[in-house]
């Protein structure tokens, strides 16, 4: 089946003879925000690691827009992750942190730094670019952690806990947020979440990663 | 005492911290009459330093001993990287082991490990520069293991993994992450290697040989065996100015980078254009800034001593890594090597060389 989006088919991993995702198989369309929910230590973060490239499956196959990238290795994927605690690097500031994927595709400096600006203002930063990653703040943060990982334009942009850490009303401030810079950016999304409102903030559709799972002994 | 404080009125000392500051006197003393008296009586006597310069016994024993440092402390670094690597970023059922037995060169004294260096090298290697260098390099990789590992070991793979998903290879990952991330600590690590390579001693006693001594051999020779004071003091000048300018820039490096990464308010636009915008203006700032980052650490104790007003904002983040960065690296100046049974260098009231006089201002500067 040649499918533009995300294909994920009966993905099975088990790291020291542990089995922490079961035979799950789900597929997003072009443009679509999917949620999924799933309560803490059941493989959310596991799956999304998977469909970067970061852990390999024991079995299953991933494809994107219908070519299987399984083996492909995370840095020729194309897929943002957002990273639960953002990972921001700490030895550049914030506009070498979104600027950083154009660094490495060879942007030339002048349309990097447009872009960059272009990025900011998306997630309602304009003007943060010469801060000091240290000194923002856990909203300013996760901010910027999405857009550096929108920054390269990716074919699916992976989400993992966006909102974790930011107290009540910011999450929910943000999740529209997040809703709307996603879409802006017109990418294929998938967030993974145990907060049920905040899924269904973010997302065009939820599921739980139980009801994915094929193999559930 | 009362201070005037801008923006808080005037302070002042609560009692108990009064009543301490009067004990201080003893370690001032102690430290006057058993470093700086010695330290100066050495300068004293080495003030002729013209004939290090002008002396072609003198000036070739001071080249061989930089020489001989820089070529060990490139060795260390190129066997000791690889191995931290190790260490640091793969996990191994006899990990904890293996790092404990890098440490055990670094532990032994120095002349055994010459002694045996010498028993193993085949006759006509036994002595000179050569036997030397390997003798150091294998001593100082525990260094570099130890400084740059921690270092490496803190540094969350997720940092990779992040630029993995941002498009970079395994090659870009290294240079533009994990490296700008270590080089501070690499920096560190080289200085203190070479200070260690300069002040050899023991080793050098057996590996470097009659015609290729070190500058401490000779310090010893000249003091003890040829009752030439002058000659003595002046090497021990120029070690003490040596090492010192090498401490200097590498802790400066280091320094300079720590506020590269966690306090900079510098506003360079990208990656590559923030690199060479502060290898070219970073050097003036950086002065100013290691002078108030040393004063910040000098006056720590006071400042929280005193009323809630001046120690109200907890300290930033960063300001608590680099503390306890430095406070890392600088605890190595401790270890002392040359004199196996002082371990360390604060508790040592013999002060016989330029080395340990060196180090101690190293020392103190921070801990004031």
């Amino acid at each position: 089946m040649t499918t533009s989006g995300l294909d994920v088919r009966f993905v099975s991993v088990a790291i020291d003879g542990r089995r922490i995702l079961h035979g799950v198989s789900l597929t997003v369309a072009q443009g679509e925000i999917m949620a999924v929910l799933g309560p803490s230590g059941s493989g959310k973060s596991t799956l999304l690691r998977v469909i970067a490239g970061l852990v390999a499956p024991t079995s299953g196959t991933v494809a994107i827009d219908g070519a299987d990238v399984t083996t492909v290795p995370t840095h020729r994927r194309g897929v943002g992750l957002v990273f639960q605690n953002n990972q921001l690097f700490p030895h550049l500031n914030v506009e070498g942190n979104i600027a950083y994927g154009l660094h490495i595709a060879r942007m030339p400096s002048v349309q990097r730094r447009e872009r960059v600006s272009e990025l900011l203002t998306l997630v309602g930063l304009p003007g943060f670019g010469s801060r000091d990653v240290a000194t923002l703040s856990g909203g300013e943060a996760a901010r910027v952690a999405l857009a550096r990982s929108l920054a390269t334009t990716p074919r699916i942009v992976l989400l993992d806990e966006p909102l974790s850490g930011l107290d009540h009303d910011l999450r929910y401030t943000l999740a529209d947020d997040v809703r709307r810079v996603v879409r802006t950016a017109g990418s294929t999304a998938i967030v993974v979440t145990h907060d049920p409102d905040e899924a269904r903030r973010i997302a065009d559709r939820v599921v739980t990663l139980a009801e994915l799972s094929s193999d559930t002994r | 005492m009362a201070r005037e404080l801008a923006g808080s009125g005037t302070v002042t000392t609560a009692p108990y911290v009064r009543t301490a500051r009067r004990f201080v006197i003893v370690p001032v003393a102690f430290v006057a009459v058993f470093t700086v008296w010695p330290t100066l009586v050495t300068l004293r006597r080495g003030f002729d330093v013209t004939s290090v310069l002008t002396d072609p016994g003198l000036r070739a024993t001071v080249w061989f001993t930089t020489w001989q440092a820089l070529l060990s402390t490139i060795v260390a670094l190129a066997l000791g990287l690889p191995a931290t690597w190790v260490l640091a970023r793969h996990d191994f059922a006899a990990r904890r082991i293996v790092r404990a037995l890098t440490l055990v060169p670094f532990v032994l004294p120095t002349l055994v490990v010459g002694l045996a260096f010498r028993a193993l090298l085949p006759g006509d290697l036994r002595t000179g520069a050569l036997p030397l260098v390997v003798a150091h390099a294998f001593l100082n990789v525990a260094v570099v293991v130890r400084i740059v590992g921690t270092r490496w070991e803190s540094q969350p793979f997720t940092y990779d993994e992040a630029a993995a998903t941002l498009g970079a290879g395994p090659i870009s990952r290294f240079a533009t992450v994990t490296w700008p991330l270590l080089r501070g600590s690499i920096t560190a690590a080289a200085g203190l290697v070479f200070m260690y390579c300069f002040s050899t001693y023991g080793a050098a006693r057996v590996l470097a040989g009659p015609t290729r001594p070190v500058v401490e051999t000779e310090i010893y020779r000249f003091a003890v065996l040829a009752g030439d004071m002058r000659a003595a003091s002046a090497l021990a000048v120029a070690q003490v100015v040596i090492v010192a300018v090498v401490l200097a820039l590498t802790s400066r490096y280091l320094s300079w980078y720590r506020q590269l990464c966690w306090v900079s308010d510098s506003s360079s636009p990208s990656v590559t254009d923030r690199s060479i915008g502060a290898a070219s203006g970073g050097c003036c700032r950086s002065l100013t800034r290691w002078s108030q980052f040393l004063w910040s650490r000098a006056g720590s104790h006071h400042r929280c001593a005193r009323s809630p007003t001046t120690c109200a904002a907890p300290p930033q983040p960063s300001e608590h890594r680099r503390r306890a960065f430095s406070r890392a690296s600088m605890s190595h100046f401790c270890v002392d090597r040359s004199a196996q049974q002082a371990p360390s260098l604060l508790s040592s009231p013999l002060v016989s060389s330029g080395h340990r006089v060196c180090c101690h201002a190293v020392e103190t500067k921070p801990s004031r």
